[in-house]
């Protein structure tokens, strides 16, 4: 299958006083046509810094160091600003964390809908309030002609996300990145965003980069997935590779996967954790990025930093000894 | 919205009423008075005591404070403000021609002031830390810690003592054509535009920078929008609000005029007129004055709130 998209070793730092903060530290990864990559990783683990990277909306003291973002087989990592701003919004466009803050809150939702639709496909007001209309009715929301008329104070966190979906995929771009869309929302209505994303994603054959620390929405939502730790990928595989028939797995992963609380585990057993915490990206470890916290690490992974190696057909680990399956 | 200025401005009645009594009392209660600054220095010893009564009994002052309070409340009312000591005429005469010497001055004041802060401060804001950012910090800091008049003498000095382009101060004299007035209204106006210049910068990329850092111009820079839309369409509508309430602040002194830089430059203003007809115990004078000041300050304060409304669409008025 054709890659829409392919980051190839991207370096993005961030300039402080105190040094650089290396965010995204060399990743690489790639989405395919149609399909949904599942980033998942700690806070700070360079996940949402990627995808920043990927549209550029950067901070004034972070830029890309090292590598390249391919998009349709185009280098858009070096675009300029023009160039970039006709990508944003539609070929690529993201949806946020936050529903109830990323709306603008003095505008109408017509008129943040309609924004988008009169720059990149060059719409009338009127075309573009009455497409705004049939945007809000593809993702169910219920009453679409006063929504459009009213302002996000008065709608809900769930509604907000909704029209936040409704903005991103109005022009209908390639790729959706969706940074942690449902995790400041209450289940139920989580559920219900994510039924929503995977309905419009086969109806418009729309690409997702759906970022979350939530293993549980990557195997109801994802294809692919890729580990992040430290500002690298540590694994990437089809979703089934990494939830059960592998052979390997990185040990980070193996964290990740035993410390999911499960329905039929013993109320008395104590969930299980990753020791340790997220290095300070400062002072970040010599050699394997994860040695100081994983049980397996040799001196081998404290002196030199492993690649990301490919263990079987579309399954990569950064690691010098991958966790046979079975051995948990 | 309709409804409730109506209810507002019905509302402002009873206030204007409980001013009006306290700076009756207020001004009555004041050391000195006008009786002594009428009678004439060419009047003899033994005439003063009954000039002194005929003058007391003239202007009402024979009568009992309540007294006086309704006469004058009754004549505000018909739109007679009362008598100007001190310039032997109707108050309305006597204030006409300073509120339109002050209007002209705090007006072009009022423009300069706003067009230089907004863009200042929004620049300032956008490319915060850069060069015009701390030029414009370091510059408001100075000119709010220099006093008014400081600054104003050294521009006398600088442009009328030294270059002598311009006169150290003044009024065009009647009739004077255009030309005349700006000479005269240059060295007043820089004065003032600085003074207000140096909070409202502040303010205003206070505002932008608070407007800036928020999720939802990270959404419009994701929507594919040019720098300029997010900035000024997408944070300056949201940075409007805190910037409304300095500017409807300054409306205030567009009719109120300034003591200081007035006295400064001699111009014939509200601000030097109250000064002088303080020192002159003119009653009737201050205290038109001070009501004129207070209704303005209710006037634009409620204009704020309708703007408010305006601007932002989460503040309902009823």
């Amino acid at each position: 299958m054709a890659k829409l998209l392919e980051i190839n070793n991207l370096h993005t730092y961030f300039e402080t006083k105190r040094g650089l903060i290396k965010a995204v530290n060399g990743v690489s990864l790639s989405i395919e046509e149609g399909h949904t990559l599942g980033v998942v990783g700690e806070s700070g683990s360079g996940k949402s810094q990627t995808a920043m990277s990927i549209l550029k909306l950067f901070e004034k003291n972070q830029k890309i160091y090292d590598g390249e973002i391919k998009f349709q087989g185009k280098v858009i990592s070096n675009y300029n600003a023009k160039e970039m701003s006709k990508v944003r919004g539609n070929d690529i466009s993201m949806i946020f964390q936050e529903p109830m803050t990323s709306l603008n809150p003095i505008f109408t939702v017509n008129r943040q809908i309609s924004e988008v639709l009169m720059l990149h496909q060059g719409m009338s007001k009127k075309e573009a309030e009455q497409h705004s209309i049939e945007m809000l009715k593809a993702v169910k929301i219920a009453n679409p002609e006063q929504v459009n008329k009213s302002y996000p104070f008065q709608l809900s966190g769930g509604m907000r996300q909704r029209v936040m979906i409704a903005m991103a995929l109005a022009c209908k771009p390639k790729l959706l990145i969706a940074d942690e869309p449902t995790t400041a929302l209450d289940v139920t209505i989580q559920a219900q965003i994510l039924y929503l994303m995977n309905e419009l994603k086969r109806e418009m054959g729309t690409s997702i980069m759906f970022i979350t620390h939530d293993l549980g929405v990557i195997n109801q939502m994802a294809d692919d997935v890729a580990v992040m730790y430290c500002g690298q990928v540590v694994e990437t595989a089809p979703v089934d590779k990494i939830f059960q028939d592998s052979e390997h797995i990185h040990p980070y992963t193996e964290g990740l996967l035993t410390s999911i609380p499960r329905l039929n585990t013993d109320r008395s057993s104590k969930l299980e954790v990753i020791p340790g915490a997220v290095p300070h990206p400062l002072n970040l470890p010599k050699g394997c990025k994860f040695a100081p916290r994983c049980k397996y690490a040799t001196a081998e992974c404290r002196e030199n930093e492993p690649e990301l190696k490919e263990v079987s057909p579309g399954h990569a680990i950064r690691c010098f000894h991958p966790v046979k399956r079975g051995k948990q | 919205m309709i409804k409730y200025s109506i209810k507002r401005i019905l509302s402002l009645i009873p206030v204007i009423f409980a001013i009006s009594i306290v700076l009756f009392s207020l001004t009555k209660i004041m050391p000195g008075d006008p009786v002594s600054m009428m009678i004439p220095t060419s009047a003899k010893p033994e005439q003063i005591p009954q000039l002194r009564e005929e003058i007391t009994k003239q202007l009402g002052l024979d009568k009992s404070l309540p007294e006086q309070y309704v006469a004058w409340i009754g004549n505000v009312a018909q739109g007679e403000l009362g008598f100007s000591s001190w310039k032997n005429d109707d108050v309305k005469n006597v204030i006409a021609n300073p509120l339109k010497n002050t209007v002209i001055l705090n007006f072009f004041v009022l423009i300069f002031s706003l067009t230089i802060s907004i863009t200042a401060g929004i620049r300032s804001a956008v490319k915060k830390n850069s060069f015009v950012d701390q030029f414009w910090q370091v510059f408001s800091l100075i000119c709010m810690s220099v006093p008014t008049f400081f600054i104003g003498l050294c521009l006398v000095f600088v442009f009328a003592l030294r270059l002598g382009w311009l006169p150290s101060n003044g009024m065009p004299v009647d009739g004077s054509g255009l030309g005349e007035w700006v000479r005269f209204l240059v060295l007043p106006v820089i004065t003032l535009t600085i003074t207000s210049l140096a909070s409202t910068v502040r303010y205003v990329r206070n505002a932008m920078l608070d407007a800036l850092s928020q999720d939802y111009i990270r959404t419009a820079r994701s929507k594919g929008l040019s720098e300029k839309v997010v900035v000024y369409s997408h944070a300056f509508r949201n940075a409007l609000i805190p910037i409304v309430t300095v500017v409807i602040a300054q409306i205030g002194t567009l009719f109120g005029g300034s003591m200081i830089t007035e006295s400064v430059f001699v111009w014939d203003g509200m601000g030097s007129t109250l000064l002088t007809a303080l020192n002159r115990r003119d009653f009737y004078l201050v205290i038109a004055m001070n009501m004129f000041y207070a209704v303005v300050y209710l006037i634009s304060n409620f204009i704020a709130d309708l703007t408010y409304a305006l601007v932002d669409p989460r503040i309902k008025l009823d």
